[in-house]
């Protein structure tokens, strides 16, 4: 690959999410990060949560630069709260170990917590009970991420409008990063009829991008596949901006090309 | 620019509220949103206007909110009765500012928006466009338009948002995209780097008279100066000088086939028939010269060839 590899932030300051956020006491942030297919996001659900506990990011630094750092699990710099509507935490064990140093049989604690909704038929109005009465307990700074939350309502009776209730009301507690799909068959701006899995995911992606401060999209190359490039990320300004305490941060608008090697590692460069 | 100044002042009176406009409509897409505008909007207020905010999707209520109301689990009839309450007694006018009209049902838009906007209370309310629409259901009415053409119908003054960078005539430079290509980002959801949602963007206002007349000034809004323009769309540079018919003509042939400076000024000299016909300024007229073998009579009306 003849691109160097780049430092990959978010913010003008060079940081992936700034102390700023995760101190104010009165800002809420909602920043949305979508994918296809073959350009899945775990390994950025895994960067953000290394992130924000650590406050360092493996893509940038060597892999156990989060060994270095003065924050750990049992001092995080914010607690995480993964909601996950896809994977089970055995998922996320396996990379977890290499990269945030957990044991093998980790299965979450109050500083990293991870609630499997893979399977949930509550009703849409108690589907966040206990991630609520997590984040209600906790005096420390919290970050919760939806993982792939569209597969509640699609695979259920709950309109956006209800769902999108239930996020507000969670973003109105914490910040929260949500992962969701956006496959070209799941867009198309001019369908009506609301009983299609398109209607809904459109509507869901379009309201949610109104809501947010910053969006990041995970895409193929357009020109084909590629062995040294598995996709595109782009980062872009959502539709609102940050205000109050957190006014002077800006977003860093930029495109990257990343290569998610075989072993897992992710590398990230310019374009 | 003649007209640039009559339009800035009107701009300038709708967003202080001195217009007699009720209901004022934003419209904005994923690629410009009206957060900004909205912004604007506020700093041109008169001081001491209550501004009621009614939160659709709003997370974080804006600082210069009087008072900030959540919305999405309360019916339309406990918004407005809540609405009514506040600031009954301000004696200036107050604004209510509706963040997003997408969830309210196309049949009670019109109801809400009537149950709130009066003279003394403003709306200014979002709408954005992105957002898909719903096919009504079969138990309910199928005549009922689209919220959107709703909606343009019953404002009073219509702003139109758009990324000021988005060319429609086909020429892009640098850091601006053509129409075409931002189509086909708007139906993959895609946002493109450094176009999107910028401080500086395009604004379509349409205000409607009281006669019936409807006036279109397209205008450039700057948020970080806080500064309104005139729009002027970039023209190709072939059409911004044309080319005249002589250069048009010249190394075309070896013959001449354009006049001479001197021939340009006899031919402007020459008077065309019928100019006076058309010195009468209301269209044509009926020129008519008696001649010596016509017959008139004066006592009859229809011999007048007038």
């Amino acid at each position: 690959m003849s691109h160097q590899p780049q430092d990959f932030s978010l913010f003008k300051t060079g940081e992936v999410i700034p102390q700023g956020l995760i101190d104010s006491k009165t800002f809420r942030s909602c920043f949305v990060y979508t994918d296809t297919q073959g350009t899945s996001s775990s390994w950025l659900t895994t960067c953000f949560v290394e992130n924000l506990i650590f406050g360092t990011c493996y893509i940038n630094k060597d892999a156990s630069s989060f060994k270095t750092s003065k924050f750990s699990i049992k001092n995080p710099r914010s607690r995480v709260i993964i909601v996950s509507f896809l994977h089970g935490i055995s998922f996320y064990n396996k990379t977890w170990v290499k990269y945030l140093g957990v044991d093998p049989s980790f299965q979450g604690n109050e500083n990293l917590g991870f609630f499997d909704l893979s399977t949930a038929e509550a009703p849409v109005d108690k589907l966040f009970k206990p991630v609520i009465a997590a984040l209600k307990s906790s005096t420390l700074p919290c970050t919760v991420i939806l993982d792939h939350p569209e597969l509640y309502f699609l695979t259920n009776r709950c309109s956006i409008n209800e769902f999108m209730t239930q996020i507000s009301y969670l973003n109105s507690l914490t910040n929260i990063l949500i992962s969701t799909s956006a496959d070209a068959n799941l867009i198309d701006l001019h369908e009506t009829d609301p009983s299609t899995i398109t209607h809904r995911q459109t509507e869901f992606l379009t309201k949610l991008y109104h809501r947010s401060q910053m969006i990041l999209s995970l895409r193929p190359l357009e020109t084909g596949r590629a062995d040294d490039v598995t996709g595109t990320i782009t980062v872009s300004k959502g539709s609102i901006s940050f205000e109050d305490e957190v006014k002077n941060l800006e977003t860093n608008e930029h495109q990257y090309l990343y290569l998610v090697n075989k072993e897992g590692s992710v590398k990230v460069f310019f374009r | 620019m003649a007209q640039s100044q009559p339009s800035l002042v009107l701009l300038n009176r709708l967003l202080s509220l001195k217009e007699p406009s009720h209901f004022l409509l934003c419209i904005d897409s994923l690629f410009q949103s009206s957060f900004h505008f909205t912004r604007e909007l506020v700093r041109c207020l008169p001081k001491e206007t209550p501004i009621i905010y009614l939160s659709f999707e709003t997370i974080n209520a804006p600082s210069f909110a009087t008072d900030f109301l959540r919305c999405d689990q309360r019916s339309i009839q406990d918004i407005a009765s809540n609405v009514s309450k506040l600031h009954k007694d301000a004696s200036s006018k107050k604004l209510v500012l509706i963040d997003s009209l997408n969830f309210i049902k196309n049949e009670e838009l019109a109801s809400f928006i009537r149950s709130i906007a009066d003279p003394q209370t403003i709306v200014f309310a979002t709408y954005h466009q992105n957002i898909p629409r719903t096919s009504p259901a079969q138990n309910e009415l199928k005549d009922i338009p689209p919220a959107l053409s709703l909606l343009q119908f019953i404002a009073s003054s219509i702003f139109e948002i758009s990324p000021i960078n988005v060319v429609e005539n086909g020429i892009s430079k640098e850091g601006t995209i053509e129409e075409e290509v931002m189509e086909s980002y708007v139906s993959k959801l895609y946002l493109p780097t450094n176009i999107c949602n910028r401080d500086t963007y395009k604004l379509i206002l349409t205000n409607r008279r009281k006669s019936g007349r409807a006036l279109i000034y397209k205008f450039q809004i700057d948020s970080q100066s806080h500064t309104f323009s005139v729009f002027t769309e970039e023209k190709d540079t072939d059409e911004q000088q044309p080319q005249t018919e002589a250069d048009l003509l010249r190394s075309l042939t070896t013959f001449s086939l354009t006049t001479s400076s001197r021939q340009q000024r006899a031919k402007e000299q020459v008077d065309l028939p019928f100019l006076e016909a058309q010195s009468f300024g209301a269209g044509g007229a009926i020129v008519y010269e008696y001649e010596k073998d016509d017959d008139y009579d004066e006592d009859d009306p229809y011999e007048d060839p007038f």
